[in-house]
């Protein structure tokens, strides 16, 4: 870790120091002696100043614990352990701020806004922690390389900075903006599985007869097959198989022929949102991406809808990939509703003619009201 | 940290600090006054729930129209710029006030309070502009301090959804105090140090004397002329305008309680018979005298051996040109270089510096003719008339006679001391004058009508009855210094000390000084304070002197006294210093050393009243009931009650020194939810103390003797686990 310390002075402190140099000449001119004294008070100031904000940050570290991931809109946490090592000055007013490394893509600021913590106060010998709190405007890795420890206390006249450049970099992975979706639109499109009325390979109460067992203590008098338990001599219950859930899958067509990105990032905002919603009401989604090596089977859970999320925050809309035609096996999901979210024109090759569409320009029902679409702008 | 949650009211103080400070200096306390209370309206007015600040416009016109109006005044009197700044700096920070306070607004009213001392400065020096500065200058500094923290915290939190939690480690309050305090003991000592060191008069008025030495006190209400036949009372404050210390030859202080000097102001040789008036000849005879700091000018000779007195006199607040002597001076020397005209004939000084001005006179009296003194002759008045029907009956009483072509006799002297004795003791003296009636005379109307007068009619009295039968005389006016102050060992001179006497020629150059006012009559027409409030008066006036003297005044010459070079002009620098460098380094450190302490000390001592006072104050808001109950009333509970919510404000202390302050905006028991990250135990007793003050404070229901012992037991844990928590934070 390089640490590389600097000072500067505010327009604020150049103020502070011609204005006391205008009262040392008014002292002079006029002879006033309470002029002589708060010139002596001024000057004594601006060298407290330097004095108190330079061995304030003297023997300061600091220690970043970022998380694993974010979402576009919602706040993220830095936190910091800052330790002061000084056996007996205290650090005061310290900013912590994020910089950007040079060579960090100029993108990385549209990404993560610059994250600010502030801490008053440090004693001497003692560790604190801190947190900036920052949302993501934007989805795709965070690299979080630099932070720097500023302090202008007590007056404000002038800063002292460290740089710390850590060695290993904090990788934060920002998800998509996912925004309220309709869960009856949903459902509507996962009902198409449904269709097919195939049992699911789950016992349970199902209409779907699976077999025979013997009782057990417990067991609903309901469930008793009266008429195999005469044959048998002993009590037997039915098991029946639970009905298939409903199964949507998501397919993002990311068209290629607009270089409009804020649509295509709408786009990927309206896909995560319903693959969160899809999974919080109980239907099973999967995700597929056209061009993109992303094939994500239906299913369920946090983690699923966490693995989906994860791989649309890594599309990379410049990959040549992503204009390859469809590869979509329809066949093997014949038996899932189909949702098919368009970044620009509508291509029906890409997904089966049953599925339903959405375009991201426009989402129609798709978005709970007022609900605004992450780039309106673009939208319009 | 709650310390800047308090941030508002250290504000709020340094606004009116420097509003204090200023209009004090300006004598317009009234309107400080009023602009601290429209002020505080404003914050009143924006605390309260729902409530909208003016339009920004209204109030941007506002400050458009107070700066318009500073400017005009400006170009209108350039003398009075300081003024007219402070006015412009008053009329904004008030505005400052309605408008919803930003980092940015807290930090312009914090230096527009500074700017405002400042302009203090530059307007008096007096004692209590200084006490309020020597208040102010600290608590702008720890002020300034926590505008550092304040504006971290607001743009920390400024996302408002999810603001982070910004705390400090425990101790912080006593690290921030003990900044301060480091902080500020340094500046004291480092700007007495530059304070002692600087050598003074270099560079005076090189970009004019517009802003020379201000006034230290009050501006002396001192009159250079008397005008007879106005009625009304004559009531002249108790302020002090001037002080004054004697010292015989050997240095020693020649100053007693029985002992009274008159300082000769205004010669006034002239009578307007018009306008009953008594004036100055004017300001033919005076000859220009530049004189630098320091350095003694000489003015008249010496005569025998009569012996020679030293006069320190410094006029706090010097508004006319006249400067004050006594009998022959001999020589003069300023604190710093100044132009003076002066009279040899009339021995008349007279300087146009303005503000605090201090020298040091050497003065002799004189008890023999002094052949070869040149002076003007003054014509015989009222030589014929009532004046000088009675003049001569007070010669034939006293068995003298006197030829009025004659210009000097053996008997002059005598004569003068007859009508003064009359006067003395046939007339009364008053205060109370009444209007002449008609075309009576003045004069006439006091000596035969009214037969009583104040010290101006005296005066004119005895002048006018001296001049009728020949004897050349005139009428001095100035002060009378009779109040010695035996701690500082000095004579107080106030505005009501204005005395009026006569001078008669007796001889050859031998003017000598008669007082026709009944001492009796003067003495009781000043009533002094007795007991307790003398002795305390007199300790003010002490430490009211020591401040002129010692701060204020403090000029080159006692600069080059406490580093023990010699006296001199200022063109002798480079001697002083060559004498320094002479010295050893460990004679030069006792030098440098003895004088920063005695500097410190000055400032210390006068600093110290002012921290004391503010002490005090603080004491008595947490002690005196009716404060508390003031309190209590705020919160709109009853005191019983109030009182019972000690508990929540101890905890609420102890989550600030665990550096976790409860936001001003989050109620209890969210925050207590929020502790559980630091630990459980602290967490769920907050909660536990949390409630039983919703009990108190929302549901107005008293807490039983157990749930009291509850919450102390609850506040208990907290300790317990706070120290806990700060073995296991300790570095290993």
């Amino acid at each position: 870790m390089a640490v590389r310390r600097s000072q500067s002075i505010g327009g604020v402190g150049i103020l502070y120091i011609v204005i006391a140099i205008l009262i040392g000449i008014g002292a002079v001119n006029s002879q006033n002696n309470l002029l002589f004294w708060a010139f002596g008070i001024a000057i004594a100031m601006v060298l407290v100043s330097g004095f108190a904000s330079g061995s304030a940050l003297l023997r300061v570290s600091i220690r970043r614990h970022t998380p694993r991931h974010a979402q576009v809109g919602k706040p993220l946490f830095i936190r910091y352990t800052i330790t002061n090592r000084a056996r007996v000055v205290p650090a005061f007013a310290l900013w912590i701020r994020e910089i950007p490394a040079r060579d960090d893509p100029p993108e990385w600021a549209q990404r993560l806004p610059t994250a600010l913590a502030f801490c008053p106060h440090v004693g001497p010998r003692k560790s604190i922690h801190a947190e900036a709190s920052v949302t993501p405007t934007r989805r795709g890795h965070a690299e979080l390389s630099s932070l720097r420890i500023a302090s202008s206390f007590p007056l404000g006249l002038s800063e002292k900075r460290i740089t710390f450049s850590f060695d290993r970099t904090s990788k934060v992975l920002i998800r998509p903006r996912v925004v309220p979706v309709r869960s009856t639109f949903i459902r509507i499109a996962a009902s198409s599985s449904l269709e097919s009325d195939a049992p699911g390979d789950v016992v349970g109460r199902g209409d779907e007869f699976f077999g025979l067992r013997e009782y057990r203590p417990g067991d609903s008098l309901r469930r008793i097959a009266w008429r195999a338990s005469a044959r048998s001599d002993n009590l037997v219950v039915r098991e029946d198989l639970l009905p298939s859930p409903a199964r949507l899958m998501v397919a993002l067509h990311l068209d290629r022929a607009t270089t409009d990105h804020d649509l295509d990032e709408a786009a990927i905002s309206l896909a995560a949102s319903v693959i969160d919603k899809a999974s919080r009401i109980g239907v099973d989604v999967g995700l597929i991406v056209r061009g993109a090596p992303i094939d994500i089977p239906p299913a369920r859970g946090e983690r699923h809808v966490a693995r989906a999320l994860d791989a649309l925050a890594l599309i990379d809309l410049d990959d040549p990939a992503l204009e390859a035609p469809s590869t979509v096996a329809h066949t093997s999901r014949l038996r899932c509703g189909w949702l098919v979210v368009h970044s620009g024109r509508l291509d029906r090759s890409v997904g089966p003619a049953s599925a339903r569409r959405v375009q991201a320009a426009n989402p129609g029902a798709l978005l709970e009201s007022a609900t605004p679409l992450p780039s309106p702008e673009a939208a319009a | 940290m709650t310390t800047a949650r308090n941030f508002d009211r250290w504000l709020f103080t340094c606004f009116a600090l420097g509003m204090l400070s200023f209009h004090l200096a300006q004598s317009t306390l009234i309107v400080g006054a009023f602009a601290i209370t429209v002020g505080l309206l404003g914050r009143w007015l924006l605390a309260r729930p729902g409530a909208k600040p003016p339009p920004r416009a209204l109030l941007n016109l506002l400050v458009i129209a107070a700066a318009a109006i500073a400017g005009l005044s400006a170009i209108r009197d350039p003398e009075r710029f300081v003024e007219a700044i402070g006015g412009l700096l008053t009329w904004v920070q008030v505005v400052k006030q309605f408008e919803q306070p930003r980092v940015r607004d807290h930090a312009q009213v914090l230096i527009m309070s500074v700017f405002l001392s400042i302009s203090a400065i530059l307007t008096s020096n007096a004692l209590g502009v200084g006490l309020l500065i020597l208040i102010h200058a600290p608590i702008a500094v720890w002020t300034a301090m926590l505008l550092q923290l304040e504006a971290g915290r607001r743009a920390a939190t400024r996302d408002r959804d999810a603001p982070p939690v910004v705390h400090a480690a425990p101790g912080a309050r006593a690290h921030l105090r003990a900044a301060l305090v480091l902080a500020w003991a340094f500046a004291m000592a480092f700007s007495v140090g530059v304070y002692v060191v600087v050598p003074r008069g270099l560079g005076a008025d090189v970009i004019g004397g517009e802003f020379s030495s201000p006034g230290a006190g009050a501006v002396s209400g001192f009159a250079q002329e008397v005008r007879l036949g106005q009625s009304g009372e004559i009531a002249l404050s108790e302020d002090p305008v001037l002080d004054l210390v004697v010292l015989d030859e050997e240095g020693r202080n020649d100053g007693g309680p029985d002992k009274a000097l008159l300082l000769r102001g205004a010669v006034l040789d002239t009578y307007d018979e018009d306008r009953h008036t008594w004036r100055s000849a004017g300001v033919s005879g005076f000859s220009a005298e530049n004189i630098p700091a320091v350095f003694p000018q000489q003015l008249l000779g010496s005569v025998g051996r009569a012996e020679i007195t030293t006069l320190r006199i410094t006029i706090r607040n010097k508004q006319n040109e006249i400067l004050f002597t006594a009998d022959r001076p001999l020589s003069i020397a300023f604190d710093r270089e100044t132009v003076i005209a002066w009279k040899r004939e009339t021995r008349e000084l007279r300087a146009r510096r303005s503000g605090r001005v201090s020298y040091t006179l050497e003065t002799q009296r004189a008890y023999n003719p002094i052949p070869g003194e040149r002076y003007e002759i003054l014509p015989p008045l009222f030589t014929e008339g009532r004046i000088r029907e009675l003049t001569e009956q007070i010669l034939a009483e006293n068995e003298l006679a006197r030829d009025p072509g004659q210009r000097h006799s053996d008997d002059d002297s005598r004569i003068a001391r007859a009508i003064e004795r009359y006067l003395q003791t046939n007339l009364a003296y008053t205060t109370i004058m009444t209007q002449p009636a008609g075309d009576e005379h003045p004069i006439e109307m006091f000596l035969f009508r009214t037969q009583q007068g104040h010290c101006e009619y005296f005066a004119a009295a005895m002048a006018a009855m001296c001049r009728s039968i020949g004897l050349e005389a005139r009428v001095i006016s100035g002060y009378r210094a009779s109040e010695f102050n035996d701690i500082a060992g000095h004579y107080v001179v106030r505005q009501s000390d204005a005395h009026s006497w006569v001078e008669v020629l007796v001889d050859q150059g031998l003017w000598r000084t008669y007082d026709p006012s009944p001492p009796d009559g003067v003495a009781a027409s000043r009533p002094q304070p007795t007991g307790l409030t003398a002795r305390a008066r007199q300790v003010f006036d002490a430490v009211e002197h020591a401040w002129v003297s010692w701060v204020v005044g403090f000029d080159e010459q006692a600069r080059t006294a406490l580093f023990g070079v010699p006296r001199g002009n200022l063109r002798n620098i480079f001697p002083h210093l060559d004498s320094l460098s002479r010295l050893s380094p460990t004679q030069l450190v006792v030098r440098v050393v003895r004088a920063a302490l005695v500097g410190l000390a000055a400032f210390a001592i006068t600093a110290a009243s002012g921290y004391i006072l503010a002490a005090a104050i603080s004491w008595l808001r947490r002690r005196v009931p009716a404060l508390r109950r003031r309190r209590a009333r705020d919160q709109g509970l009853p005191p019983a009650l109030s009182k019972q919510l000690s508990f929540y404000a101890a905890l609420l202390k102890k989550l600030d020194r665990l550096g976790a302050p409860k936001p001003e905006w989050r109620p209890p028991l969210e925050h207590a939810g929020r502790l559980a990250e630091l630990d459980a135990e602290i967490a769920s007793a907050t909660a536990a103390l949390a409630r039983l003050y919703y009990e108190v404070r929302f549901g107005a229901r008293p807490l039983s003797a157990a749930e009291l012992d509850r919450a102390e037991s609850l506040l208990r844990d907290i300790d317990r686990r706070a120290a806990v928590i700060g073995r296991r934070d300790a570095p290993r």
